[in-house]
């Protein structure tokens, strides 16, 4: 993957969704899966996962490999790939934990 | 050596916004590393923020963000915390993983800032490594903007080095 600006535009835009946080956090944990063992973990449908894996792969941030009638997914090597790691799984904790976060406050 | 910043806001609830913004700066192109492991960070400036418009008083907020009993309601783990500038704490999981934490600024209702790291690997920068955390509170129509910046920092051995303990 080369790095400029444009593609440093896409990789930040693909990664704006919550969900594609969760899909390339599920994808930098698990390595490579395919879109139904990744929406296993979801609370989204395997047709969704997909589409979002589509959005991640035009973003140059996951790679396909089809594996007889399987299409498998994996994290694309980069040198920006801990930092998409490393944003994708602190950022969807804090998703996480600001919701939480409003369910205490409305206890109290 | 170039940088991105990307501005969003996504809708969680009626009442909810969260402004989503991503900055990052990549290093030097350092070769692929082996998959798997996760690889050391090349990132001197990647951080993670998220804006929150809350619908509290930042007087209420504040208790939220500092008591030990409010933050384990959220934080994500049973929390023990000493509220002040080099005050310890860490935040226990229901897993048993423990984070440490190390207070960096205390300004009641408006600032909190921390370090925290795992027990087991205090001086990693991978994701759930050490990284410092600070919190703002801004008082906003309705309620209280809370913005979170969390971004990866050296560990304790750094700081201890700093700090000239042995």
């Amino acid at each position: 993957v080369t790095a400029g600006p444009d593609r440093t535009s896409a990789v930040f835009a693909a990664l704006a969704d919550p969900t594609r946080r969760r899909v390339v956090e599920s994808l930098s944990q698990a390595g490579e899966s395919t879109a139904t063992e990744l929406a296993s973990g979801m609370p989204v449908t395997r047709q969704a996962v997909t589409k979002h894996l589509q959005a991640l792969a035009d973003a140059g941030l996951v790679t396909t490999r089809r594996e007889g009638r399987e299409v498998r997914y994996r994290l694309t090597p980069s040198p920006m790939r801990g930092a998409v790691r490393w944003m994708a799984t602190v950022g969807a904790e804090w998703d996480d934990r600001l919701e939480a976060l409003r369910s205490e406050l409305r206890r109290h | 050596v170039y940088s991105a910043t990307v501005k969003l806001q996504v809708s969680l609830a009626p009442s909810a916004v969260i402004r989503n913004q991503m900055v990052a700066r990549a290093g030097g192109g350092s070769g692929d590393p082996p998959p798997g492991l996760g690889e050391p960070l090349p990132l001197d400036d990647v951080e993670v923020r998220r804006s929150a418009l809350l619908d509290a008083p930042p007087a209420v907020v504040w208790e939220s963000v500092t008591r030990p009993n409010r933050l384990s309601g959220w934080l994500g783990g049973a929390v023990d915390i000493e509220l002040r500038p080099g005050g310890r704490g860490s935040v226990r999981r229901a897993d048993g993983a423990l984070r440490r934490i190390r207070v960096e600024a205390v300004e009641p209702q408006h600032r909190l800032a921390f370090r925290w790291w795992p027990f087991e690997a205090p001086d990693s920068l991978r994701p759930g490594g050490a990284s410092r955390v600070e919190l703002l509170l801004e008082e906003a129509p309705g309620g209280t903007r809370l913005t979170v910046t969390e971004r990866p920092a050296p560990g304790p051995m750094v700081l201890s080095a700093a700090e000239g303990e042995s």
